[in-house]
């Protein structure tokens, strides 16, 4: 990385509005395109920080600001249009979180990244309506999340409640959700309203390595831990009426619930498996990044291929894995309300993926190109009329879900003819952990635990923050006000604000 | 009158049950379980905390309240085996009967402490903690007991010595540099003490519910056997208490020494000036240590010898044990064997190894109900055995240790630990080599399991994040999104 004073690298950017700015080509090496993030006041003063504090002498290793590495996207052999940053942008493996670009496919120098897509493939979410108001569920609030808890099965070898063997797990990595359907835990509606109708056509079971089938046989089903969990959440505000009634929603204290997952350890071993392969063809194909993170291959190449299949198959079983949830939690409800889940209306509003690759075709000066969009972090945002819609959203656009972090709250937009321009149809997917909220970490007062350690002969480093970090509550990239940025910017609009009353973790 | 099913399971602890159960959703065949005791281990709340990793509780359950949740599963108590013919697939069992078995027999019949030099003499006053009943039994013991001793420093010893209580004074006697070493390194060890785990402070701050346990015997007949192994969380089922109620007790350490032997007062050898001590502990170390009660938790181990001359077994100087593959399949066609009377002889995954603990009882269970009832599905599920993951409780932390959390398997050159520290909070610990995560302690509420168990399997290159990796100011669980 080159490491310039500051004030050098402000020289590459330069705002166009109060929402978005942009970096020039230079900023970092070999860039191909420019590109552009957006934020707001805040949001900018982050980034900028983030910044400078990479910009101090002495600083070694450690992660690359949020603007370096959508610029080092930028060098990508074969990117068109912009590198973008999405308001909820932070660092990640390779691409940051938050980053979206899109590759042309007719051009043979163009490359698939795993990077780009992230190591828990399709991690997504999934909103359920119900036809139920904040007083039914009040009452029962805990036996309900208790409900769920328990019909949420924790993985076969327990008494799960669906039964996967090695066989179903082929024909579902294969068939995605129209293997759910087939064994009757969906409804068809269902399949309408997710993205590539819960099944890319393209996946091939027999890409994916037995490591990965093995790791992802016990967690089929399973809900997850870290950020992955299922919330029971009451409409808090409607922005756009006329969208929200057409999803169904159509009063404020409505009951839905929302399913936050994707393929965890089987998404994880893809990603690993590619990068592996795909190192060693670099050499080969003459692929140069500014990054090692950065490992990709041409699209056409054998590993692009065949990274691309197991990616599909991996983004089936992240489906089959929210349609098993979703399933769940019909009974589970149906149970509780004495009532079935048709009767309680428990339809699902729509899925979205906001960690995988596809192939789009979108207008880049003024032609109809096929690009392979990786969205990283970021969500597939349609707009009214676009043929890849359900029917019933073609006036309002693509509905594109947004989960806060676990109990914060969340939202439903729509998308913008405005965003297709300037995304490719992609707007953010979440809230962007900037820096740490947990201030109670700090490193003092231990030496005789490190003194212990040493003596046993053991060679130690310890992990201390690179900077003296004051009072930063505000350092955290909060949801509403990423979605207001989206939405200022044009690139996304709201529709429906949610607020959390129960949460089940996996 | 004699025994028969298509799968006999013998052992009743946490393997045997594990087995039974998933025996039960894999066939509608007849399954039976010999159990020495009444009491069965079951296990609840069974919680996939990550791929690798499962916490659960473990409850003791009547022998026929087990069998009469499971259809087809015939419970029997009250006798153990004495031989084995494969040829036959017949068992010679305690009571004179024998139990045939058409398909599959699991021996799940764990493994037995390892005895003190001295202890046989002094009985009553040396107590091996083994079962919920040798527990009841120290319970008892301990009711006027001044000082006590505690030798041992593995799991059980640990868990003991943070539960005492109302004793004066205690003695832990361990045979390396600190304490716990099986889990934790010198350091993990010593952020227990300085969170106050051997205090009263500290112990306020982990205090669980603590319920009598009662349960009835169902037949009452003598137990020839031992009761299966404690398992998790044992000692939060019981008030193991001495005559000063709540009391944390003094503690003393004594460091890199072993028992040499028990002496009983009267016996020759016995020093005079502690006379008023009615055992006294020579130590290794020259040192003499009188107490009431002395508390044997030094190891075990696995009671195979009724298999010798039938199943291959693993010499003393591995461990001793019956040797199964990864299938559970011992060197007999139709006997397999699972959880601590096992020693696993195939080639190792990497990051694994074995440890006599119950969450491989557990996994190994299950893994030999379906080598036993689907062979052919058995390949798919050794997942269990590509990554040591363990989660326990010690001293009122959470404690996950994953993978070579220790560098086991590794020279000390080669690797080198990151390590992020708040005094009383968390300890994490990673292992690293060749840049890349191996093992991890993680203590306290950390939430990095997922993330961890992650970089370990997927062996990923983190050499360029440096020690930015546990930088605390940032959310790492993200990064590898």
């Amino acid at each position: 990385m080159v490491v310039r004073e500051y004030s050098e690298e402000l020289q590459y950017l330069e705002r166009l509005t109060p929402h978005s700015w942009r970096i020039k080509k230079g900023f970092q090496p070999n860039m191909n395109v420019e590109c552009k993030f957006y934020v707001n006041q805040h949001l900018e003063e982050l980034m900028f920080e983030e910044l400078k504090n990479s910009c101090r002498p002495g600083t070694i290793g450690g992660f690359l600001p949020g603007m370096k590495q959508i610029a080092n996207v930028a060098a990508l052999p074969g990117i068109v249009g912009n590198s973008i940053g999405l308001p909820d942008v932070h660092s990640g493996y390779g691409f940051a979180i938050g980053n979206m670009a899109a590759f042309d496919i007719s051009n043979p120098d163009s490359i698939v990244s795993p990077g780009g897509v992230g190591f828990d493939i399709n991690c997504g979410v999934r909103l359920l309506r119900t036809n139920l108001m904040e007083k039914d569920v009040q009452q029962v609030k805990e036996s309900l999340a208790q409900s769920l808890f328990d019909h949420i099965p924790v993985g076969v070898g327990s008494k799960g409640i669906i039964p996967m063997n090695a066989k179903d797990l082929e024909e579902a990595l294969e068939m995605g959700v129209d293997w759910s359907l087939r064994e009757g835990y969906v409804w068809a509606e269902d399949k309408e309203h997710c993205e590539e109708y819960g099944r890319m056509l393209n996946a091939d079971p027999s890409k994916v390595s037995l490591r990965a089938k093995k790791r992802g046989l016990p967690q089929l089903g399973t809900l997850g831990a870290g950020n992955h969990y299922a919330e029971i959440q009451i409409v808090d505000e409607i922005f756009d009426k006329y969208a929200a009634t057409k999803m169904g929603i159509d009063c404020i204290g409505q009951v839905c619930v929302m399913i936050h997952s994707g393929s965890r350890g089987f998404g994880h071993q893809v990603a690993t498996d590619a990068l592996v392969e795909m190192e060693k063809a670099m050499a080969r194909d003459k692929i140069e990044t500014n990054d090692r993170q950065l490992a990709c291959a041409r699209i056409n190449s054998v590993e692009g291929q065949n990274y691309l299949n197991a990616m599909a198959a991996a983004a089936n079983f992240a489906w089959v894995n929210r349609s098993s949830m979703t399933f769940l939690t019909r009974q589970a409800f149906a149970k509780q309300f004495n009532s079935s889940p048709d009767d309680l209306d428990m339809h699902v509003i729509y899925d979205v993926s906001h960690n995988i690759a596809k192939i789009e075709e979108h207008i880049v000066d003024g032609k109809l190109k096929t690009l392979l969009v990786h969205r990283k972090g970021s969500t597939r945002a349609f707009p009214p009329y676009h043929p890849l819609i359900p029917v019933d959203y073609q006036l309002t656009g693509q509905p594109v879900l947004i989960g806060g972090t676990m109990g914060t709250c969340s939202y439903v937009l729509t998308g913008t003819h405005k965003g297709m321009q300037e995304t490719f149809g992609s707007t953010c997917h979440g809230a962007g952990r900037a820096l740490s909220r947990a201030k109670s970490r700090r490193n003092i007062g231990y030496q005789d635990v490190l003194d212990k350690l040493q003596q046993s002969g053991i060679a130690i480093r310890v992990a201390s923050p690179k900077l003296v970090m004051e009072e930063a509550p505000e350092s955290y990239k909060d949801v509403t006000e990423v979605v207001d940025t989206c939405h200022a910017a044009g690139i996304s609009k709201k529709a429906i604000k949610l607020r959390p009353i129960a949460v089940i973790k996996g | 009158m004699d025994l028969q099913a298509c799968y006999v399971i013998i052992g009743g602890g946490i393997a045997g049950v594990s087995c039974a159960e998933t025996l039960t959703t894999l066939t509608n065949e007849s399954i039976l379980l010999i159990s020495g005791s009444d009491v069965v281990k079951v296990t609840r709340n069974v919680n996939q905390l990550t791929e690798a990793l499962t916490q659960f509780d473990v409850e003791d359950q009547s022998a026929s309240e087990f069998e009469s949740t499971f259809p087809g599963l015939a419970v029997s108590t009250g006798v153990t085996v004495v031989t084995l013919n494969p040829e036959l697939r017949e068992l010679k069992l305690s009571d004179g009967r024998v139990a045939r078995y058409e398909k599959g027999v699991c021996l799940c019949v764990g493994a037995s402490p390892k005895t003190l030099d001295g202890a046989e003499s002094a009985e009553n006053l040396v107590f091996t903690l083994r079962d919920m009943e040798s527990v009841a039994s120290l319970i008892e013991k301990l009711k006027d007991a001044r000082k006590v001793a505690v030798v041992g420093n593995g799991g059980i010893a640990t868990e003991l010595v943070y539960t005492l209580k109302g004793v004066q004074d205690m003695v832990w006697v361990v045979r390396d540099k600190h304490i716990s070493a099986a889990f934790v390194d010198p350091g993990a060890a010593q952020f227990f003490i300085n969170s106050g785990g051997l205090t009263e402070a500290g112990q306020k701050k982990g205090a669980t519910v603590i319920k009598r346990l009662t349960y009835q015997s169902q037949n009452g007949t003598k137990k020839e056997c031992q009761g299966a192994a404690l398992g998790p969380d044992w000692h939060t089922k019981f008030k193991v208490e001495g005559p000063n109620g709540d009391k944390m007790p003094n503690i003393h350490i004594e460091y890199e020494t072993e028992v040499k032997r028990i002496i009983k007062r009267g016996e020759t050898g016995f020093p005079a000036e502690l006379n008023n001590w009615p055992v006294v502990l020579e130590l290794t170390n020259k040192s003499l240590i009188g107490c009431d009660l002395v508390v044997n938790a030094i190891g075990v181990l696995p009671n195979c010898k009724m298999f010798d001359g039938v199943l291959d077994m693993a010499s003393p100087e591995q461990g001793s044990g019956i040797k199964v593959d990864k299938a559970m399949r011992t060197s007999a066609d139709g006997v397999f064997a699972a959880g601590d009377v096992i020693f696993a002889n195939w080639m190792k995954e990497k990051h694994w190894f074995q440890m006599r603990l119950w969450t491989q009882a557990r996994q190994m269970g299950c893994q030999a109900a379906r080598a036993m009832a689907v062979p052919s599905s058995v390949s798919m599920f050794d997942f269990s055995f590509e990554m040591f993951a363990h989660v326990t409780k010690f001293f009122g932390f959470k404690v996950v240790l994953l993978g070579l959390y220790n560098g086991q398997k590794m020279n000390p050159g080669d690797w080198e630990a990151l390590l992020r520290v708040t005094p009383g909070k968390e300890f994490i610990k990673l292992v690293i080599a060749n840049g890349k995560v191996q093992g991890a302690v993680l203590i306290g509420e950390t939430e990095l399991e997922e993330t961890c168990e992650n970089l370990i399997l997927n062996q990923l290159d983190v050499s360029a994040l440096g020690d930015d990796l546990l930088n605390p100011d940032i959310d790492i669980e993200d990064y590898f999104d």
